[in-house]
């Protein structure tokens, strides 16, 4: 596979990723928007529907975490399918992930340029020494950009 | 059917005896349309929101099967064990 051509499959699984953390952002805010309304309709006021339907839905980001891994550099898998999904302990075609934490959204800057970078810099990044060496590049570059 | 209604389903069927941490659902839908086991839409809801709706596959189905099957394998035999008389002589096979 070419520079180019490696350079691109990291982009497409970058947008990829980015488009699944907004449609689970989607799905969340929908789940928890009907529950406070069915809550509501049940007689609760507003306050006690907003706190039970969080309650019921125990955490958003441990959930978030066990789709996307711990905060940190990541594998995640991107395909031409566009169902690019990260899969932590799947090293099919690896590509690294810097993560400046839970701070940052899936639209944060910081964190897109660390993908970027990643992607353009590290392209070598499968084979395990290069994985090994990119791994601490990219965490301890995404880290020092932390306000 | 989207996550929401997959979790008041679960609560109903299970007349509340399965009380699911809702936030557990998404990885696991996840997973199995990772698996191809199920396949997902987006479209709009009883209340026109924007809401991911999933279906089951035909993989998905065949999965079901034999998850069925190993399930009600395996919760006989542990029948078998919690109704098992120890003053009972053991059942000849073979």
């Amino acid at each position: 596979m070419s520079r180019a051509q490696v350079i691109a499959s990291r982009l497409r699984g970058l947008f990829g990723r980015d488009r699944l953390d907004t449609e689970l952002d989607q799905e969340v805010r929908f789940h928890l928007e009907t529950q406070i309304e069915d809550n509501l309709a049940a007689g609760m006021d507003p306050v006690e529907a907003r706190r039970a339907a969080l309650r019921s839905f125990g955490g958003i980001e441990p959930m978030k975490e066990t789709i996307q891994g711990p905060p940190g550099v990541r594998l995640y898998r991107g395909d031409s399918a566009g169902s690019a999904v990260r899969a932590s302990r799947s090293a099919q075609k690896p590509g690294l992930h810097g993560d400046v934490g839970d701070r940052a959204g899936p639209g944060d800057r910081r964190s897109t340029a660390c993908h970027v970078l990643n992607a353009v810099l590290f392209p070598a990044a499968s084979s395990s020494a290069g994985l090994a060496i990119s791994r601490f590049q990219s965490r301890n570059a995404c880290r020092a950009k932390r306000p | 059917m989207h996550g929401y209604g997959i979790a008041r389903r679960i609560g109903q069927i299970s007349k509340e005896v399965l009380q699911l941490n809702q936030g557990t659902l998404y990885p696991a839908l996840l997973r199995m349309e990772q698996d191809g086991w199920i396949a997902s839409r987006w479209g709009a809801s009883e209340k026109n929101r924007k809401a991911k709706f999933y279906s089951i596959t035909g993989a998905g189905r065949r999965r079901l099967v034999k998850e069925t099957e190993d399930w009600r394998r395996m919760s006989s035999t542990i029948e078998r064990f919690l109704g098992f008389d120890p003053g009972e002589p053991a059942e000849e096979h073979g």
